[in-house]
C-alpha cells in the first residue's frame, strides 16, 4: 500500500511520544569529560582493578589513537567528538547493598516504569537480573542460587577481581582489541558489563538477563560482556535495553564475546529499544556494537536472536566463528526503523571447521524516512569441508520515503560446501490490510499483525517471556507509519 | 619477491596523449585518474589489479601491419573489425544504408556519461584511459524502424603483451529499431580497455552478445554504459572464458517507462583465470523490469566474482527486478565471491535475489552413475544442463547452438584438466 | 426494519463506470441473492459495501442501520456489523489463525461494549464454533488462509462470520471452488447463523448455492444495475434459460 504523504503526516502528529522517555535524578560520581590516560587510570582505580587490567586498557588506548573510524556502513551522522563525552559515571555507592530494599528508591521506580520486575516475581519466573544502571551494576540477584550449580554470573568488574584467570584467558580472544575502532575504544574504557561462566556439563537452570539503561547525560556506555560455556554446558542469555529521552546524542559501543566449548550451546537474545530520537532523529542513541561468538569446540552451537527497534543509528553485526567441526551458528534478526532511524545490521558467518552449518534469517522493516540495511558475510574457508549456509533476508517497506538495502557478501574457497542466499523486498499488500480491516481491526492493528507475521520465523526463536514483549514492541515501533 | 605495484601506466598515458593529441582539450579531463583502483575501493574489493599494475604497459598507436582473418560465428552477418582499437574499414563488410558509422566527439556523448553519477563509473580506469587515448570515437547508428535480421559482428583484434588497446564504440538505436550485435574480444593485448555506450531510443530492441576470449595473458576491463528509453528492451549476454583477468562491467539506466533490461552472463574459468561480472541496474522510472542472472563454472585455481546491484529510485514504483547467481565449483582451489546487492527507495516493488554456490549435486551424479554413466560423463551432462538452461533463458533461439558450442570447448577442457 | 439501503449507487474505477445507479433494500430477517453474468459489477458491489480504497461512490448513498456508510473506513463498517466473505480470502503468512480470530473477536466485543474473553474461554468458544464447521484444531494452528485448500478457505470465512455475529453478511461467490460436501457444510453454517434480526446477501453466478441457502428475494444484476427482482423462482428460471433472455427482455 502506498500511504499518502498526507496520511503519514497526519498520523505522525498523533504518534505517541517515546514511552520510556523520562530521566531519573540520582547523584552521580563521575570523571570529567574527555579521554586520556588519566581517565583510564581513574576508571581502573574506581573499579579497584589489578595492574594487568590497567595495562591492557592502556595498550588498547594506544592502539585506538592510531585507528580510523569506520565509514563503510550506510549510515550518516555528525562527527563524534570523543573528548566531549563522560567516560565514567556511577550511582554513588552509599554502602554495600544486601537486598533490594536498600537500593535507591528512585532507581527502583525507574525500573518499574521500564517494566523490569526486579523482585520476587522475577525469581518465581526463574530469571536472575543483573541490572546495569549507567555503568555500575548495583543489584545482582539470585547469584547464590546459580553458584550452587557452579554458574558464575556477575558484573565483569567483579569477575576481574574474583576470577582473574578466566577473564585474562578469554577477554579479547573472540573480539581482538583492534578489531575495529569501537572495540579498541571499548577495551580502553569499558566500565562494566556481565560475566557468565558455565562449567562442564552444567545446564544453566534459569535464563540470565541484563537490562541496560543509559541514564546520565552524555555518558558513553561501554559495556563489556563475556560468556564462556564449558563442555556440554548450556546457557540462554537475555539482553534488553531502553533509554530515556535525551537532547544530545549518546554513544554506545559495547563488546560482547561468547566462547562455546565442545557440545555446548549459547543462546543470546536481545530486544533493543533505545531512544531513537525525535521525528528528525535528534537526540537518539548511537549504537555501535561488536558482538561475536566463537564455536571453539566440536558440535557447539551459538545462536543470536535480535529484535532491534530503537536507537537513531544501529551498527551491529553479531557474528559466529565456526571453528569446531560440526559447530552451528545461527542469526535471527528483526530490525525495524521508523522516522529518521538508520540501521546497518547483519552478521558474519565464518566457516572454518568441517561440517559446520549456519543459518541467517533477517527481516528488515523500514517506515517513515528511515534507512534499513542488511549487511552480511558468509565465508567458507579452505578446510571447511561440507559446510552449509542458508541465508534469507526479507525487507518490507512501509511508505515511500524509506529505503531498504541488502548487501550480502559470499566468499567461498572450497567446492565441497553449499551456500544459499535468498532475498526479497516487498510492501504490505493492500489486499492483506483490507482483509484485516474488514474483520474490524484498525490500520495500525492490522499492520502490526501483518508485520509480526512477516517476522514470525525470528520471533519464534525468542524465549517465551521476551517474545510477548517483543511482539508489542513491533506494534509500538510502527505507530504512525500507516494511514 | 613480488615487484611493487606501480601506476606507471597512467603517466605513460599522459605522455602519450599530450604527444599524440596535443590540441584535443576534450581529452584532458580524463587524464586526472592517476592510479589503479585499490582493493580498499569497494567496487574492486574482489577483483584486484595488483598484477595489472605490475605490468609494464604502453598505449599502442601503431598502424596495423599484420594480416588478420576473422572467423564469423554467423554466416550472413555483417562484420565490423577493430584492430588495436582502431576501426579497419578494409577488413570489415560493406555496410547497408540503414546503418551509419560516423566519427563523433566526446562532447556528443558526454551527456550520456554524466547520467551515471557515481564514483565507480567516473573513476573507472577504462572510461578514463579510453576517452583520453582512443584514436577515434565511432558511433554506429541504426535508423528508425529498422528490423535487422543480419546480425552485426564486431571483432576486437590485435594488441601485444606490453601494449594497451582502447576500442570505443557508441551503439545508437533510433526509434523502433531492432538489432542483434555480437562483440568478440580476441586480442593479445596486455590491457584491453573497451568502452561502449548503448543508447536505446523509444521502443527499440537490442540483443547484444559479448564473447570474451582474449589470449591468456590479457587483462580485459570492459565497461558498458546503457541508457534505455520508453518501451525499449536491452537483452545483454556475456560469455566470459578467456584472458588472465576479465571483468565485464555494465551499468544500465532505465529512464523510460515500460522498458526492460536483461543483463545475463556465463563465466567458465580455468587455470588461474580471474573472471568478474559486475552489473548495476538503475531503475529511475516506474513500471520497468530487469534481470541480472549469472551462472558460472570454476575449475582449478580460478577465481570468479559476481557483483550485482539493483537500485530502485523513489519514483520507480511497480519495478520488478530479479537477481540470481549460481556457481558450480569443480575444484577446492577455486574461489567464488558474490555480492548480490539491493538498494531500494520505493515501496511498491518486487525485488528478489538469490545466490547459490556449491559443487555438482552428488545425488544426481550417483543417479546417473547407477544408470551406467561414468562419473565424468555424468558431470558433463549436469554442467550441460546447467548452462543450457541459462542459454535458452538469455538469448534468441537462433543463436543457441552457436553459444552452446562456444561453451562446450571450454567445458571439455575444464573437465579434462580436473581429471588429469 | 431495513438494515441496508443502497440508493442510486454510481461508482467508477479507472474512469470506467461500473455501478450505474444501483438500488437495494435489505430488511432484518431477509436473505437476498444477487445473480448476474460475469462483469456485471457483483464483486465491485461487495467491495463498495465493505469500503475498500478506490471503491468510493461517485453518486448515491448507502446507509446501514441508519448510519451513513460512505465516510467510514473498512474496520468501522465491520465493527458496525457488516461482514464480507471474500471470494478470494487473503493469505497472511506468519499470522497464526487462532491469534487472528481472537483479535477480531475481541475487537468486535470491545466495540459492542461487551467483555472480551480470556484466552482460555476464547479457545473453548472457538472450538465449539469450529466443530460445527468441521474445522479441526490442526487448521487453526496454521497461518491465516496460508496453504489452505479452496474449501478450507471458505469454511474459515464462515468461521469468522460465526465469531463476529454480524448484522449483515455479504457472501461473495462463496460457492466457487467448493465440492458438494463442502458446499453443504458452508451453507449449513450460514443457515445456522441466520435469525430474525440479521440478514444475508448472497452474490453468486450460479443457482446451485441457492438450493442450500434459500433466498427470500432474488435480484438479477447486469451492467451495474439491478434489472429484475423476484422470488426464489427467478433463480430457477435463470438456471434453466440463462441470463440472455432476461437481458434481452430489458433492452
Amino acid at each position: 500500500m502506498v500511504a499518502t504523504t498526507e496520511t503519514i503526516n497526519q498520523v505522525k502528529s498523533t504518534t505517541d511520544k517515546y514511552k520510556y522517555g523520562f530521566s531519573t535524578k540520582i547523584e552521580v560520581d563521575k570523571a570529567p569529560k574527555g579521554l586520556n590516560e588519566d581517565i583510564i587510570r581513574f576508571i581502573s582505580q574506581k573499579k579497584d582493578e589489578p595492574k594487568w587490567m590497567l595495562d591492557w586498557r592502556l595498550e588498547a588506548f594506544k592502539k585506538w589513537k592510531s585507528m580510523e573510524k569506520p565509514n563503510w556502513a550506510k549510515v550518516s551522522f555528525p562527527d563524534i567528538d570523543f573528548q566531549d563525552i563522560y567516560y565514567y559515571a556511577a550511582p554513588k555507592a552509599k554502602k554495600k547493598l544486601n537486598s533490594l530494599e536498600e537500593v535507591d528508591p528512585e532507581l527502583l521506580k525507574t525500573y518499574e516504569k521500564l517494566g523490569i520486575p526486579l523482585n520476587e516475581q522475577k525469581m518465581l519466573a526463574g530469571v536472575a537480573v543483573d541490572a546495569v544502571f549507567d555503568s555500575v551494576s548495583v543489584a545482582t540477584t539470585f547469584r547464590e542460587k546459580l553458584s550452587e550449580v557452579g554458574v558464575i554470573f556477575c558484573p565483569i568488574s567483579e569477575a576481574i577481581k574474583n576470577h582473574p584467570d578466566l577473564v585474562k584467558k578469554y577477554i579479547g580472544s573472540v573480539v581482538p582489541v583492534t578489531d575495529n575502532y569501537y572495540t579498541a575504544l571499548n577495551s580502553a574504557v569499558f566500565t562494566d558489563g556481565s560475566f557468565v561462566y558455565i562449567p562442564n556439563g552444567v545446564k544453566c537452570p534459569m535464563e540470565l538477563s541484563t537490562y541496560f539503561r543509559i541514564n546520565e547525560k552524555n555518558t558513553g556506555q561501554f559495556e563489556r560482556t563475556l560468556i564462556v560455556v564449558e563442555d556440554e554446558g548450556y546457557v540462554s542469555y537475555l539482553e534488553g535495553c531502553t533509554a530515556p529521552q535525551r537532547d544530545e546524542n549518546q554513544l554506545h559501543a559495547a563488546v560482547v564475546e561468547l566462547v562455546a566449548m565442545n557440545k555446548s550451546q549459547i543462546k543470546y537474545s536481545t530486544v533493543q529499544n533505545w531512544y531513537p530520537g525525535d521525528e528528525q532523529g535528534k537526540g537518539g542513541i548511537y549504537n555501535f556494537v561488536t558482538k561475536r561468538g566463537k564455536c571453539l569446540g566440536e558440535n557447539s552451537k551459538i545462536s543470536w536472536t535480535q529484535v532491534e527497534t530503537g536507537s537513531s543509528i544501529t551498527w551491529k553485526y553479531p557474528s559466529c566463528i565456526l571453528m569446531g567441526d560440526n559447530s552451528i551458528g545461527e542469526f535471527y534478526s528483526v530490525a525495524i526503523t521508523n522516522n529518521a532511524q538508520q540501521a546497518d545490521t547483519g552478521t558474519k558467518m565464518i566457516h572454518i571447521g568441517k561440517n559446520t552449518k549456519s543459518t541467517i534469517i533477517s527481516k528488515g522493516i523500514s517506515a517513515g524516512k528511515s534507512q534499513n540495511t542488511y549487511r552480511g558475510q558468509v565465508q567458507i574457508q579452505k578446510g571447511a569441508y561440507n559446510a552449509r549456509n542458508f541465508t534469507q533476508c526479507d525487507s518490507l517497506l512501509i511508505g515511500d520515503t524509506c529505503s531498504a538495502h541488502t548487501v550480502p557478501y559470499i566468499n567461498q574457497h572450497l567446492s565441497n560446501a553449499k551456500v544459499e542466499h535468498e532475498a526479497t523486498t516487498s510492501k504490505i499488500s493492500e489486499d492483506q490490510l483490507f482483509y484485516c480491516m474488514q474483520r474490524g481491526l484498525d490500520a495500525e492493528q492490522a499492520t502490526s499483525m501483518i508485520v509480526n507475521g512477516f517476522c514470525k520465523e525470528v520471533m519464534k526463536e525468542l524465549p517465551m517471556e521476551f517474545a510477548v514483549e517483543a511482539q508489542k514492541l513491533i506494534g509500538i515501533s510502527l505507530e504512525g507509519s500507516v494511514g | 619477491m613480488k615487484k611493487a605495484r606501480n601506476d606507471q601506466f597512467f603517466s605513460n598515458l599522459e605522455k602519450f596523449v599530450n604527444k599524440v593529441y596535443p590540441n584535443q582539450l576534450q581529452r584532458q579531463p580524463y587524464l586526472s585518474l592517476k592510479s589503479w583502483p585499490s582493493p580498499r575501493d569497494e567496487a574492486w574489493k574482489f577483483s584486484r589489479l595488483g598484477k595489472l599494475a605490475r605490468k609494464n604497459i604502453l598505449p599502442l598507436n601503431l598502424e596495423n601491419q599484420q594480416d588478420f582473418s576473422i572467423n564469423k560465428l554467423i554466416k550472413d552477418s555483417i562484420s565490423l573489425v577493430f584492430v588495436n582499437g582502431k576501426f579497419e574499414k578494409k577488413l570489415s563488410d560493406k555496410l547497408l544504408s540503414e546503418i551509419v558509422i560516423e566519427e563523433v566527439q566526446i562532447e556528443d556523448f558526454k551527456e550520456i556519461i554524466n547520467k551515471f553519477d557515481n564514483l565507480s563509473v567516473k573513476n573507472h580506469p577504462t572510461l578514463n584511459s579510453t576517452l583520453s587515448c582512443s584514436q577515434k570515437f565511432f558511433k554506429i547508428k541504426f535508423k528508425n524502424d529498422i528490423k535487422f535480421y543480419k546480425p552485426i559482428e564486431i571483432f576486437n583484434l590485435g594488441g601485444s603483451e606490453n601494449t594497451s588497446i582502447h576500442p570505443f564504440i557508441f551503439i545508437h538505436l533510433e526509434k523502433n529499431a531492432d538489432v542483434q550485435v555480437f562483440q568478440h574480444y580476441s586480442t593479445y593485448a596486455g590491457l584491453l580497455a573497451p568502452f561502449e555506450i548503448i543508447n536505446l531510443s523509444e521502443n527499440s530492441n537490442l540483443e547484444i552478445i559479448k564473447i570474451y576470449d582474449d589470449k591468456i595473458n590479457s587483462h580485459n576491463l570492459s565497461l558498458t554504459l546503457s541508457v534505455i528509453k520508453e518501451e525499449a528492451n536491452l537483452r545483454s549476454f556475456a560469455l566470459i572464458k578467456g584472458g588472465e583477468f576479465t571483468r565485464s562491467e555494465m551499468h544500465t539506466l532505465l529512464e523510460g517507462e515500460y522498458s526492460n533490461a536483461d543483463i545475463n552472463g556465463i563465466y567458465l574459468s580455468s587455470g588461474s583465470q580471474h573472471h568478474d561480472l559486475t552489473s548495476c541496474v538503475y531503475h529511475n522510472v516506474p513500471n520497468c523490469k530487469s534481470s541480472q542472472i549469472v551462472k558460472g563454472v570454476l575449475g582449478e585455481e580460478s577465481t570468479a566474482v559476481f557483483q550485482g546491484k539493483v537500485r530502485v529510485e523513489k519514483l520507480a514504483q511497480k519495478t520488478e527486478a530479479k537477481q540470481m547467481s549460481r556457481a558450480i565449483m569443480l575444484s577446492d582451489k577455486a574461489v567464488s565471491n558474490s555480492k548480490p546487492e539491493l538498494e531500494i527507495y520505493a515501496d511498491d516493488v518486487i525485488c528478489g535475489h538469490g545466490a547459490t554456490v556449491g559443487e555438482l549435486d552428488e545425488d544426481q551424479i550417483f543417479y546417473l552413475s547407477s544408470r551406467g554413466i561414468s562419473k565424468q560423463k555424468a558431470k558433463v551432462i549436469l554442467i550441460d544442463a546447467f548452462l543450457n538452461e541459462m542459454i535458452s533463458l538469455s538469448i534468441s533461439d537462433k543463436f543457441h547452438d552457436i553459444i552452446y558450442n562456444e561453451t562446450k570447448t571450454k567445458i571439455n577442457k575444464l573437465l579434462a584438466n580436473e581429471y588429469e | 426494519m431495513p438494515i441496508l439501503k443502497i440508493k442510486n449507487a454510481e461508482l467508477s474505477i479507472n474512469n470506467k463506470k461500473i455501478l450505474k445507479g444501483l438500488s437495494l433494500n435489505v430488511n432484518e430477517g431477509e436473505t437476498h441473492a444477487i445473480m448476474g453474468p460475469n462483469g456485471s459489477g457483483k464483486s465491485t458491489l461487495s467491495y463498495m459495501l465493505a469500503g475498500r480504497d478506490g471503491y468510493e461512490l461517485d453518486n448515491g448513498s448507502i446507509s446501514f442501520d441508519n448510519t451513513d456508510l460512505t465516510q467510514l473506513s473498512p474496520d468501522e463498517r465491520s465493527n458496525l456489523g457488516l461482514f464480507l466473505a471474500f471470494q478470494y480470502p487473503v493469505e497472511l503468512p506468519g499470522v497464526s489463525s487462532t491469534n487472528f480470530l481472537r483479535e477480531i473477536f475481541n475487537s468486535r466485543k470491545k466495540y459492542l461494549g461487551e467483555n472480551e474473553l480470556s484466552h482460555l474461554d476464547f479457545i473453548k468458544h472457538l472450538r465449539k464454533v469450529a466443530e460445527n464447521l468441521s474445522i479441526k484444531d490442526e487448521m487453526l494452528k496454521r497461518y491465516v488462509n496460508f496453504g489452505f485448500s479452496g474449501g478450507e478457505k471458505k469454511r474459515f470465512e464462515i468461521l469468522q462470520m460465526a465469531l463476529l455475529n454480524p448484522k449483515i453478511s455479504v457472501l461473495d461467490e462463496t460457492d466457487s471452488g467448493l465440492d458438494v460436501d463442502a458446499l453443504k457444510i458452508v451453507s449449513e453454517g450460514v443457515n445456522n447463523l441466520k435469525d430474525k434480526k440479521n440478514a444475508v446477501v448472497v452474490i453468486t453466478h450460479y443457482q446451485r448455492l441457492l438450493d442450500y441457502i434459500k433466498p427470500d428475494i432474488v435480484h438479477i444484476m447486469s451492467d451495474g444495475k439491478i434489472i429484475k427482482s423476484g422470488d426464489a423462482d427467478l433463480a430457477l428460471y435463470v438456471e434453466k434459460n440463462g441470463y440472455s433472455e432476461i437481458l434481452n427482455e430489458k433492452s
